[in-house]
């Protein structure tokens, strides 16, 4: 019940059209994983109602990739200046086409972009620590 | 899947792939598995980490009040007691959110910060999309009689 409720804040309307199975499919993937009960739901879930870091943005110094689904409605890209605002070495990324979980909705065009930032900055810690090639 | 003690309780994780350390964490809700598809592809480039957080998967489900500050505070913590000083952190989410709590907080500890689908402070209308889900929740919780319990699973998904 709940899942149903959710799905549509996380997909968008033209996915349902699309691919019907696919979303079956997810609906099924997460049924599958371990069950979280009620009281830990609430917990954090209130997590997320409580959540403030607004204060906490502009004391982040980490190399920053934010992206947001174009048709999120949830989290839509109301915040996106804000943050790439206060995040001083920040670079915003867009995925149209997706709502609130580019990660199932446009899952190539995730994985390759978000890879493209990881490696620029994995690649730029290895040529910083002192001109040897680091690999933890 | 291996678990460690971090702040007072143990984490579920589980661990894919080669190169420097990525740590995934996971949306409300979910355990993680939720990353598979990324970490298909990241698992080629990167160490994966991806984690329970406290209250879901095989993780402790301590009582109490969770806050976006404690759930990085167990995050940290776990690189702590796995010995990863430093990794990418990357979050969808619930997983952004905690994502902005850890960067700030244990600066020396993020190589590279992802934020996807995140936000820096609720507003009036997240709360609108959260509220309904936990009265969903408290009515299924209070219908034990119907079959329900307090272990019936929600696995909502945002």
């Amino acid at each position: 019940m709940v899942i149903l409720a959710l799905f549509p804040w996380c997909l968008t309307p033209e996915l349902y059209a699309a691919k019907p199975d696919y979303i079956q499919s997810l609906a099924d993937f997460v049924r599958s994983r371990p069950a979280q009960s009620v009281a830990s739901f609430m917990q954090q879930s209130n997590a997320v109602i409580t959540h403030d870091a607004e204060s906490q943005l502009s004391r982040i110094t980490a190399p920053t990739l934010i992206t947001f689904g174009r048709h999120d409605v949830a989290t839509s890209t109301r915040f996106a200046d804000r943050m790439k605002r206060r995040i001083r070495n920040s670079e915003l990324l867009i995925f149209e086409a997706c709502a609130h979980t580019p990660i199932y909705e446009k899952v190539e065009e995730f994985n390759e972009k978000t890879l493209e930032f990881l490696q620029h900055h994995a690649a730029a810690a290895a040529a910083s620590s002192s001109g040897s090639v680091r690999r933890a | 899947m291996p678990k460690v003690k971090a702040n007072n309780i143990t984490m579920n994780y589980d661990q894919q792939g080669t190169g420097e350390p990525l740590i995934l964490i996971p949306y409300l809700s979910a355990d993680h598995a939720c990353y598979a598809f990324q970490v298909a592809e990241y698992a080629k480039h990167f160490t994966c980490i991806s984690l329970d957080l406290r209250g879901t998967g095989e993780t402790d489900k301590p009582e109490g009040v969770y806050s976006t500050e404690l759930l990085a505070d167990d995050v940290a913590a776990f690189m702590r007691a796995v010995g990863i000083p430093k990794a990418h952190i990357s979050g969808l989410s619930l997983g952004a959110a905690i994502g902005m709590w850890l960067a700030p907080k244990y600066p020396d500890t993020v190589t590279s910060l992802s934020l996807h689908s995140g936000w820096p402070k609720t507003d009036p209308f997240l709360r609108a999309v959260v509220e309904p889900l936990q009265v969903i929740a408290k009515a299924l919780e209070s219908v034990p009689e119907n079959g329900y319990s307090r272990t019936l699973p929600v696995v909502p998904y945002a």
